[in-house]
């Protein structure tokens, strides 16, 4: 097996393609088609249902809830950007972000271990 | 969710209904705990619920909630880590077998998720959202808010190891470098 920068490569796979030649390297041949098996488990992964008692307690939170109608819109559109509701600037609150949920503007957050 | 905002009262229900398996998903391996999983989860859908009017329609919907939903996992997260130092345990993946696919599936699924739950979380939500929801990893890192290079690289890792665990890469000797 040849050494490759693992810790480099974005895709461990179409690295092996470009720059090892599987044909040769029969270990190198054994990682790509493992990795492309491990895809293939992973895409065809059917997601397990959320408990039912969960889904019970969410609809349940759900409908406390008030309605909602486009008038009510806590979120500001920006400039320019289509909405499904005509009238959704309407009652808007700038900086309420953290609050109306809108994930555009949420605060900058980042995926660290 | 126009019906939603036209004053369907169930039309949202209905929407959630169909959103919860993949919010779970992503919900659960984004946390560590099942408890805060379905919070999140709740949280997610009530302040879509509330802000439903802002949706832009330049994404799907899914899209749209998956976004509220990471957010508030990496919220959580961070509380978490402020909180208490303890360890990350993948404490209850116990739900994971489902009545409604076959015995085969199952095994597959079992296998695939037992080593899904192995990886770090870093690598975790990445695959799950590249390799099990058909996320870009541009995509997927604007929803992470971490650089495309840094999915890639999670994404390939977690793949690595995960085939190793699935025992894709028995055959290879020695083990590779994966770290």
């Amino acid at each position: 097996m040849k050494d490759l920068p693992w810790s480099e490569s974005p895709d461990q796979a179409s690295h092996l393609r470009e720059h090892v030649d599987v044909n040769q390297d029969p270990d190198a041949a054994a990682l790509v088609a493992a990795l492309a098996r491990t895809r293939a488990e992973l895409a065809a992964a059917v997601p397990p249902a959320p408990p039912v008692e969960l889904v019970a307690r969410w609809h349940a939170a759900l409908a406390q809830l008030r309605p909602v109608t486009a008038s009510q819109d806590p979120v500001e559109p920006r400039r320019g950007e289509p909405t499904i509701a005509s009238s959704a600037s309407s009652g808007a609150r700038p900086g309420s972000a953290s609050q109306s949920g809108d994930p555009k503007r949420m605060p900058n957050q980042t995926w660290r271990a | 969710m126009a019906a939603h905002l036209a004053g369907d009262p169930h039309a949202f229900a209905e929407l959630a209904d169909r959103l919860m398996p993949r919010l779970w998903l992503v919900a659960r391996h984004a946390l560590d705990s099942q408890e805060d999983a379905a919070e999140a989860v709740q949280d997610a859908l009530i302040r879509a619920h509330q802000g439903a009017g802002g949706f832009r329609a330049e994404s799907s919907v899914y899209s749209w909630v998956l976004r509220i939903l990471v957010n508030i996992c990496l919220d959580r997260r961070r509380r978490n880590s402020i909180r208490t130092a303890t360890p990350l345990p993948s404490d209850d993946f116990d739900e994971l077998p489902s009545h409604r696919d076959p015995i085969a599936e199952r095994e597959l699924r079992l296998d695939v998720w037992q080593a899904l739950a192995g990886l770090p979380p870093e690598q975790r939500l990445p695959i799950v959202l590249v390799d099990m929801q058909g996320y870009a990893t541009a995509e997927a890192a604007a929803l992470l808010g971490i650089p495309v290079g840094t999915v890639k690289s999670r994404c390939a890792r977690g793949r690595l190891r995960l085939a190793e665990q699935l025992g894709h890469l028995r055959t290879l000797q020695p083990a590779q470098e994966h770290r």
